[in-house]
């Protein structure tokens, strides 16, 4: 099932404008739905033998510094997902982890398939 | 029980006539098919000794087992009670004699006695309240303090990334005095990614065997596939749950735990009675809450009963004359209305749902990118917008780091909700939506970008996205991005 997803956070929420600079209008192939700004996280391809969850990890960057990330159509995602901070065995968690801040400092992470009924049926 | 029961044991005989919502009167045999209790009350209804399993016959020792002994039979328990009363010579040794075919000698005229097609060792329901969430998993909860402190349990829950849905247990578990279904529920959504790393292999396979029973379980919908997935569920957890009877871990000396041997007659129960749905108490539970609860609230608390019948007595009559009214009132043309409504919010249910204005309007680039995190915003605007130019105009790869942006500022929102693409049932309420956030920090509140699920196939489509309709063309441009001088 997991073949078919991606794994990403969402950047940001926007539109393009209808007006461009010099008052042109914006040409028609532009999309005018909204859009967003995903940078995506490498998934393993099967999940854990004993958790059965997917690993999620961080990319790293490709040359120039650019993270791996793509604009795409809003409505392309198709659902929110958790994260878990994934350590070796026995290792503590960092104390300087907290729920908003986590998502940058830890690297390596398990999906959470059991936030929902819903997800637990469409991650496996 | 007997007595509130007594006028369906003739009608269940002779059939009543009932008027169904169609119109049609048809002829109704109404029998005892299903009792719903949690396990105490099991116990109680079906004369079953406390500790043993009130569907089937294995002793309070064997119970931890795979299978599930010899069905006990109503007609059996009967004449156990029966023939034992006659023998017995006290009430104390009536009780001990019964206790010995795992019976309690509470009862000596159960109320199902002479109920037609009755076997109430089989209408007791299998409940995922109080079996799986508040007996199962509230075990497996507290055997996490077997492998790491309490206080680490805590922190590792307070560090957890949020997620829409999922409840961010501030202060951790511990805590938490009485725990409700929800937050049980809510805490089995996130306990195994909290244990791992800190627990043998053996035992994650446990917890994940039972979790895969708790979740499939509730599957609104099963066929013979599912119902096998649910019995390998099972299978995985008796295959390895030696490892939690291991002297070194300290978590039990046995497993002939009731509720955990429950599980082993949801299989044939759901093949029965249909999904797990129609028989929780979860539903009932809520019942409590506003016949009981509420009643009792409006109350001053002295000879309480009469004004709490009173008083629901009372909202009964509100709510039918509220129906009444909003009937009455409604016209023909209204009712039109509501249909076309109902048509409009199926549709928004399945898309998004986004503010009409943006949270932060005429956004800088430069000022999104710090303000978001994301220093390679602009690099992806650029190939993407690259991807709309026909194929002589578009941009050569190398040069596109230098392409100018057609223009300088965004309207970006930092919240939207949308309709899960249902498998046709709202399997978590909440009518199916999700929730997405990507804020940026300011003085109140902290920065969150949530993780998604992206489907392949829909990236590959965005070349194939709606145009824009345009109003007015003011002047019309081919080449919007260009390469700088």
């Amino acid at each position: 099932m997991c073949t078919g997803m991606k794994v990403g956070r969402l950047r940001v929420i926007f539109t393009l404008p209808e007006i461009l600079r010099n008052f042109h209008t914006a040409p028609t192939t532009w999309p005018s739905e909204h859009l967003a700004y995903v940078e995506w996280y490498k998934i393993s391809d099967r999940p854990g033998t004993h958790h059965n969850m997917y690993i999620v990890s961080k990319p790293h960057p490709l040359p120039n510094n650019i993270l791996p990330g793509d604009i795409i159509p809003l409505r392309a995602i198709r659902q929110s997902c958790q994260l878990i901070p994934l350590t070796g065995p026995n290792a503590t968690w960092s104390r300087s982890w907290t729920t908003s801040n986590v998502l940058d400092e830890c690297s390596s992470f398990l999906l959470n398939n059991w936030t929902s009924k819903y997800a637990y049926q469409t991650i496996w | 029980m007997r007595i509130v029961l007594e006028p369906l044991r003739d009608a269940g005989r002779n059939g009543i006539e009932v008027t169904g919502g169609d119109g049609f009167v048809r002829m109704v045999h109404p029998i005892i098919a299903c009792y719903v209790a949690d396990y105490p009350e099991q116990c109680l209804i079906t004369c079953s000794k406390y500790t043993t399993c009130p569907k089937c016959k294995l002793d309070s020792h064997d119970i931890g087992q795979r299978n599930p002994g010899e069905s006990r039979n109503q007609r059996e328990t009967i004449g156990i009670i029966e023939q034992e009363r006659r023998t017995a010579t006290s009430i104390s040794n009536f009780q001990e004699r019964c206790r010995e075919h795992n019976i309690s000698g509470g009862v000596t005229r159960p109320f199902w006695e002479g109920f037609p097609f009755c076997d109430i060792h089989f209408a007791v329901a299998p409940d995922i309240l109080h079996q799986l969430y508040q007996g199962v998993v509230k075990h497996l909860i507290h055997w996490c303090t077997s492998f790491m402190t309490e206080k680490e349990l805590d922190a590792r829950i307070k560090a957890l990334p949020p997620c829409f849905g999922v409840r961010h247990f501030k202060k951790g578990w511990s805590e938490l005095s009485q725990v409700s279904g929800k937050e049980r529920k809510d805490m089995a959504r996130i306990l195994l990614g909290c244990i791992i790393g800190k627990v043998p292999a053996g035992v994650i396979t446990c917890y994940r065997a039972i979790l895969d029973f708790v979740y499939i379980a509730q599957y609104p919908s099963h066929d013979d596939i599912t119902l096998n997935y649910l019995e390998e569920a099972l299978d995985l957890f008796h295959a390895n749950k030696d490892i939690l009877l291991q002297n070194g871990l300290n978590i039990r000396e046995h497993l002939n735990i009731p509720k955990f041997h429950s599980m082993v007659h949801y299989t044939q129960y759901i093949r029965a009675y249909g999904t797990t749905d129609n028989y929780n108490t979860e539903m009932f539970e809520r019942f409590h809450i506003d016949c009981a609860k509420e009643a009792w609230r409006a109350s001053n608390f002295r000879n309480e009963v009469p004004q709490m019948t009173q008083w629901l007595i009372r909202q009964e009559k509100v709510a039918m004359f509220d129906i009444y009214l909003s009937s009455h009132l409604k016209s023909e043309e209204e009712a039109q209305d509501d249909e076309t409504e109902a048509i409009d919010t199926r549709d928004k249910n399945l898309g998004l749902v986004i503010s009409r204005r943006p949270h932060s309007s005429n956004q800088p680039l430069a000022s999104i990118q710090i303000k978001h995190m994301c220093p390679s915003f602009s690099h992806h605007l650029r190939i993407f917008l690259n991807s709309f130019m026909s194929r002589g105009e578009a941009i050569p790869r190398q040069q596109l780091s230098s392409a100018i942006l057609p223009f300088q500022t965004l309207n970006v929102w930092h919240s939207f909700k949308f309709g899960l693409d249902s498998l046709g049932n709202d399997v978590d309420g909440g009518g199916g939506m999700d929730g997405l956030k990507a804020q940026p920090g300011d003085q109140n509140h902290t920065a969150r970008f949530d993780t998604v699920l992206v489907a392949h196939t829909d990236i590959a489509q965005s070349t194939g996205l709606e145009g824009r309709s345009i109003k007015s063309s003011l002047r019309k441009t081919s080449s919007y991005l260009c390469v700088q001088e």
